[in-house]
């Protein structure tokens, strides 16, 4: 009570890697958060829930996480929320491109879990 | 070329050849005694590759083209799969090892002993499969042409010191004692910086992992006036002469029982040769049985493509027990 909650959108299409995320943030203490499997999921969450932080798998079928990000870029409340990308191809090139499209921050899997609040809140700035 | 023998019979190659792939060509036959390594022309979708032989007569040349387009295909292939292999397997390699890094965490409640050791077994194991993974990834980007090289005018000294402080706590953890010679005064040199701690931090690892308990970690730094050596010495059991020739080889210490314990990849040293080579420079080493090893690179004072930087291929020898 009285601590103020960070509020994230987790967006992967992975079942198990979104278990791993949610106990990890669980174990920070420091989110509160809601999990989709998929983009177009995640567009729709928006209509009622308005994160501080949205964390993006990048390959998904059918919508990327760049994708979404295009998509929710477009939406006035979402125009400057930090993205937070998770990515299995952890080229330089890539990781430069993502950057370039505006995330924060760019984790590379597998992702350390019990670093993983600390990254997203320290990418928030 | 995909043109039928009487559109090309009796023809001059130029009028043949696209105009764009004149200068592969050129560069073909003005590169003769080295013409092994000769560029590839593309004509269509064929890939060619020149092969230019003067003729006894002194005044001709005889130029074989052999079509590669197929070999190509299945190197682009094999490749694309061992990229693809690798990325799909780091998304499984996050649930598992997560799972394990949570446990091991108490996220689940405190862990009876023996269950802690086991998983502690397992959470270090897929911490070397991820390594592997990397590391293999690393050597198809530079074998593909995928990893960036970019020249910057750079203190070797300094990223000897950069390379050590980014391995100190790992040293530390193993204990052993650190000598750093030859880092006073700046080295400056024209090359990569990023890439050049990454191939001394590969050599430091793997002297950590050969060196004896309580032992010492030597890195010397010298200079000649083209060329930058940088060694780095282990007091460790020695290269195995039977071993010696393939260690720059994938995977060369796999085969060893020994070196398996190590926990490494088997590709370390392959990518060090690797990425001194694009740098323009080279790698080597010498080992004596129970006294240890000393790996040494070479790197060009200057880019590739100046005097410098064929000077410094193979011309360590010369410097590397200078400081």
């Amino acid at each position: 009570v009285g601590k103020l909650m960070i509020k994230l959108l987790h967006v992967e299409d992975d079942p198990d890697i979104r278990e791993i995320a949610k106990l990890s943030l669980e174990f920070s203490g420091k989110f509160e958060f809601v999990q989709c499997a998929s983009g177009p999921d995640a567009l729709a969450k928006l209509a009622e829930f308005t994160p501080d932080v949205v964390l993006l798998d990048m390959m998904m079928p059918g919508m990327t996480g760049k994708e979404t990000l295009a998509r929710m870029r477009l939406l006035p409340h979402m125009a400057h929320v930090p993205a937070v990308f998770v990515t299995a191809r952890a080229q330089v090139s890539e990781m430069d491109e993502l950057r370039a499209i505006g995330a924060a921050e760019v984790i590379s899997k597998p992702f350390d879990p019990m670093a993983l609040g600390e990254r997203v809140k320290k990418a928030m700035g | 070329m995909g043109l039928d023998a009487p559109v090309i019979v009796g023809q001059r190659l130029w009028d043949v050849l696209p105009t764009d792939q004149h200068s592969v060509l050129r560069a073909a036959i003005g590169g003769l005694p080295d013409r092994g390594r000769a560029e590839a022309l593309h004509v269509g979708r064929q890939s060619l590759k020149p092969a230019v032989t003067p003729m006894r007569d002194g005044h001709h040349l005889m130029l074989v083209l052999r079509d590669i387009t197929l070999d190509l295909a299945e190197e682009k292939l094999k490749e694309d799969f061992i990229s693809t292999v690798s990325h799909e397997l780091r998304s499984p390699m996050t649930s598992i090892k997560g799972s394990m890094g949570l446990l091991l965490s108490n996220a689940a409640g405190e862990l009876p002993k023996p269950a802690r050791a086991l998983l502690d077994i397992a959470h270090r194991n897929a911490a070397r499969l991820v390594l592997i993974i990397n590391d293999i990834l690393d050597l198809q980007k530079i074998v593909d042409g995928g990893m960036e090289f970019v020249a910057e005018e750079v203190d070797a000294a300094a990223l000897v010191h950069e390379a050590i402080a980014a391995s100190a706590l790992y040293l530390q953890r193993i204990d052993l004692e650190m000598e750093v010679v030859g880092a006073q005064a700046p080295v400056l040199l024209l090359s990569d910086p990023n890439r050049i701690i990454q191939v001394l931090g590969n050599l430091l690892s793997n002297a950590a992992k050969f060196s004896k308990p309580h032992g010492k970690i030597t890195v010397c730094i010298a200079q000649t006036a083209v060329c930058v050596t940088i060694s780095v010495r282990d007091e460790g059991a020695g290269i195995p002469e039977i071993e010696q020739n393939k260690i720059f080889k994938r995977f060369a210490d796999m085969t060893n029982s020994d070196r398996q314990k190590k926990g490494g990849s088997g590709l370390v040293l392959s990518i060090c040769k690797a990425i001194v080579e694009k740098l323009g420079g080279s790698i080597g080493f010498e080992s004596m049985q129970n006294v240890g090893t000393t790996f040494f690179v070479n790197i060009p004072r200057g880019m590739e493509g100046d005097s410098s930087a064929s000077a410094c291929v193979g011309g360590g020898d010369a410097v590397h027990h200078a400081g």
